[in-house]
């Protein structure tokens, strides 16, 4: 930055208090680039301003939206921007945060911010109006009640085709659990339940409309950039016929009947293409067939007889590109020559497993993108509902659970007329469906865990056809489900699903948000073997990757870019190259370490987060089998979790960061707060032995 | 008709939305990113369809925005390919060139110039001093967008992208094996 000129930043951030019409506004200098923008942005907003006792639907929570430094500069992936408060979908509730593509950050800072949060609780239905610095709060009770693409069209139809926005659907009015807030593209804060959080301060959306400018500091390296992140496109994207869902193992799966499909971007100026686009399909609300973007999970609602095959590539930051564009079959042309068929790891990283017989629902491409455009149109997240609702729904149906539910018409996850009845009596909160509209954790605990939860699923086999034990409830934990954890669906590498779910036990959300694993190739291979000798590394590699996180959001890159092995200063060059300011990929470490921390203080000091509160999140799915077979111990989970604590710098026996750690990362007022509050434990201890396993499986 | 940016027909390439087209534009002219300095415009569709437009000058021969110029050879040039330009220094922000343009929507706006509440009118200019030619052409990642009366870039990445799949697959038969 410039004396007079920001670089990358746009140089406000605006306080709004929906209830008052207040607006303040932050200057961004006085929070970055120490707090460099995106999730560490929001780390330190919310810590500042939201007190412990706080609840997700209090008007005291804040939904604080966040861009990057890099966001809408040019930069591959820059299109991202995050959004953070306290997730009424957590179990318990908990602050999280989430990452989302789009064009609204990059609008946002046409209008001349880097960020803003809302607070309190508007007296009637409304939307705030963003334009060019100006901030109205608007009424919105000709919008209320609206689907998502319906409440976006009628924006453009008040605002003008420009605007851009962020909003809520029927789900979020409902105050579900699981509800999203949508932007453009199907992009959507999904998975921490905003939407509810939005709909709970009686607000419709946010719409933007900007026309100012965003300035990279240095054209010439964002040019660059352009060449050389990942392995940019410059192919075409034709519509294609597809008969086969697509599998990186080459064992791709009939599809009768066929589909049409694209390749779409998720975000403004990327080079990528990670999403697809499913065409001519039908829909409940529209006489015309309907497009609509979908991302690597809509093969999962199109079939669910059988799992995905995997390899090991679609694991590993390797030369292939990344998963989901291979998911989107968008290779880039020139990906054939970028594989060295010499390569000695070529053999290992297409090795892999074959899919699970899963028996969830049959193959039916009208059904899936139906199941998927109801979550769109409602605005409800649709990882809950097609990895959770309805997988539970068919375990417990086959398995004869639900004869005493009154689901007000036959539960058949098979049948479009169900699936649909299902989606409107959840978010309207009919019947049972009022149940559900708390999110399945909450719902089964409802109902009872023991029964609707832990009951084994009998018509899940392995690739060798022999059963495999699984619950009829695929949650992993803080109310999510599973997600590369190698059980339920989405099987991985056993060394792969240890590492996410020691990534998530720091977590508060699902793993998207977290971060996937990168190892080296190498370094897989050795991890492969299952051996406990590889906990410490393991660990390292899962805090490795919670720092990752944390860099690619605070940034504003993409989880489908960042990291790249090959260049671990490609983060560090993107800020740069945006702002102007100095960077190394160490001192990209470092902030994401202070990040890891700031998130770690507003859990203690807000949530009351500690060991016994971590260790007991992710473990119960680990108990039963993975696509080899193997399982975690209790003793095992707290020889990783111990392990991942010493890496971060944690006291073993309460997970609390000692002074010193605090100190080391310029936090020293925290650790006070935290000496205050009780919650700073002696230095050096770095052993702890576990009680007895309070989810012994039988 | 000078020649002036094409798209791709759909069934060779469809635009994926991502807007890299505005952003070299903007990048190129003025090192920002802005829609007020874009030359060209994706129009998204983000209802039912999600099939986009591009939308640039198309360089008309009776070129009536330089017709409506107060300021012709000065704010608004014709170079000797046809390519009608403006000179920014020049360009007073009357938008009588936009009122001009016979399209819907105008491809010509009226922004604010950089710094100062002076407005100035934008417009594709081919990159006319680009020697490597327009930046959107080389940038649009999907290679929908060429020029006029020359060989979409789509035809020859199409046959690359056969081979190059030819080649993925004997490497994948070969890592199986």
């Amino acid at each position: 930055m410039a004396e007079e000129k920001w670089y990358g930043y746009v140089g406000a951030i605006a306080k709004i208090d929906v209830g008052t019409g207040a607006v303040e506004r932050l200057d961004t200098i006085d929070y970055a680039p120490e707090f460099m923008g995106g999730k560490m942005l929001c780390h330190k907003l919310f810590w500042d301003d939201v007190a412990a006792g706080v609840g997700a639907f209090d008007p005291e929570n804040e939904l604080i939206f966040t861009t990057g430094p890099i966001t809408g500069t040019g930069i591959p992936s820059s299109g991202r921007s995050t959004m953070g408060g306290i997730s009424p979908n957590s179990l318990p509730e908990m602050y999280s945060t989430g990452s989302c593509g789009g064009w609204i950050g990059a609008v946002l800072k046409f209008a001349g911010f880097d960020g803003f949060i809302l607070k309190g609780r508007a007296a009637e239905p409304s939307y705030v109006l963003i334009d060019n610095g100006n901030i109205e709060i608007l009424p919105a009770e000709d919008m209320w009640g609206l689907r998502i693409h319906d409440a976006q069209a009628w924006l453009k139809g008040r605002h003008g085709q420009d605007v851009q926005s962020l909003v809520i659907g029927p789900a979020g009015e409902n105050l579900c659990r699981n509800a999203s807030i949508t932007t453009s593209g199907d992009n959507a804060f999904a998975k921490s339940g905003f939407g509810a959080v939005m709909g709970s301060k009686n607000l419709k959306g946010v719409a933007i409309k900007g026309d100012g400018v965003i300035i990279p500091a240095d054209v010439e390296k964002v040019f660059e950039l352009r060449q050389t992140v990942g392995h940019p496109h410059k192919d075409p994207n034709p519509i294609t016929p597809r008969e086969m869902i697509p599998s990186l193992m080459g064992f791709e799966q009939d599809f009768s009947g066929g589909y049409y499909q694209a390749a779409q971007t998720c975000s403004y100026g990327c080079t990528f293409r990670c999403n697809k686009l499913e065409m001519n399909h039908r829909s409940p609300f529209s006489e015309e067939p309907v497009n609509q973007v979908e991302k690597c999970f809509s093969n999962f609602a199109w079939g669910l007889d059988y799992d995905m095959d995997f390899t090991v590539a679609a694991y590993i930051h390797s030369p292939l590109s990344s998963f989901c564009d291979a998911d989107a079959l968008s290779y880039p042309a020139h990906m054939g020559e970028i594989l060295d068929p010499n390569d000695p790891d070529l053999g290992y990283l297409w090795s892999g497993r074959k899919g699970s017989n899963v028996n969830y629902w049959d193959r039916n491409f009208a059904r899936g993108c139906l199941m998927e455009h109801l979550c769109n149109e409602y605005g409800v997240d649709k990882f809950d509902m097609t990895c959770w609702l309805f997988t539970w729904i068919s375990a417990c149906q086959q398995e004869g659970l639900l004869d005493d539910l009154d689901f007000g018409m036959e539960p058949d996850v098979n049948d479009p007329a169900f699936i649909e009845h299902m989606m409107h009596i959840l978010v309207y909160r009919e019947g049972i469906g009022d149940l559900f509209a708390e999110g399945m954790a909450r719902a089964i605990r409802t109902l009872g865990k023991e029964k609707y939860g832990d009951t084994i699923y009998r018509n899940y086999f392995n690739c060798d056809g022999e059963p495999r034990e699984t619950p009829v409830s695929l949650e992993a934990g803080w109310g999510h489900p599973v997600h590369w954890q190698g059980r339920g669906l989405m099987g991985c590498p056993t060394w792969y699903s240890k590492t996410t779910s020691l990534v998530l036990t720091l977590n508060s959300r699902d793993c998207i948000g977290a971060g996937h694993p990168h190892p080296l190739t190498g370094d897989a291979q050795r991890y492969d073997d299952n051996d406990p000798a590889h906990t410490d590394e393991l660990a390292a590699l899962a805090a490795q990757t919670v720092r990752q996180s944390d860099i690619k959001d605070s940034v504003g890159s993409c989880e489908w870019v960042s990291p790249d092995t090959n260049n671990p200063a490609m983060e560090a060059e993107m800020f740069t190259a945006a702002t102007g300011l100095p960077m190394t990929a160490e001192g990209m470490q470092e902030m994401a370490r202070k990040s890891n921390l700031m998130f770690r203080a507003i859990q203690m000091r807000n949530f009351g987060r500690d060991r016994d509160l971590e260790v007991v999140q992710e473990f119960p799915i680990q108990q039963y089998p993975d696509s080899y077979g193997h399982t975690t111990s209790w003793e095992e989970r707290n020889d990783l979790v111990s392990a991942l604590y010493r890496e971060q710098g944690y006291d073993v026996p309460t997970g609390w960061p000692t002074r010193s750690t605090w100190e080391r990362h310029g936090l020293g007022e925290v650790a006070d707060t935290m000496e205050t509050l009780g919650k700073l434990p002696p230095e050096g201890r770095s052993e702890f032995t576990p009680g007895p396993n309070p989810f012994a499986h039988a | 008709m000078a020649k002036h940016i094409v798209v791709a027909p759909r069934e060779a390439t469809l635009c994926t939305g991502c807007g890299s087209c505005e952003v070299v534009c903007a990048l190129t002219h003025d090192g920002v990113v802005s829609p007020s300095y874009k030359r060209i415009s994706v129009q998204l569709d983000r209802g039912d369809r999600m099939l986009h437009r591009i939308y640039t000058c198309q360089q008309c021969d009776d070129h009536p925005c330089y017709d409506a110029c107060p300021k012709q050879g000065e704010a608004m040039c014709i170079d000797e390919n046809g390519i009608v330009y403006v000179v920014s220094e020049e360009c007073i922000g009357c938008g009588l060139c936009k009122q001009a343009c016979p399209y819907e929507p105008a491809r010509i706006h009226i922004a604010r110039r950089i710094g100062s509440k002076k407005r100035v009118a934008v417009k594709c200019d081919m990159c006319r001093t680009r020697p490597e030619g327009p930046a959107c052409v080389e940038h649009c990642q999907a290679v929908c967008l060429g020029v006029s009366g020359e060989p979409g870039p789509w035809e020859a990445a199409l046959a690359e992208m056969a081979k190059a799949a030819e080649a993925m697959a004997a490497a994948q038969m070969e890592g199986a094996e």
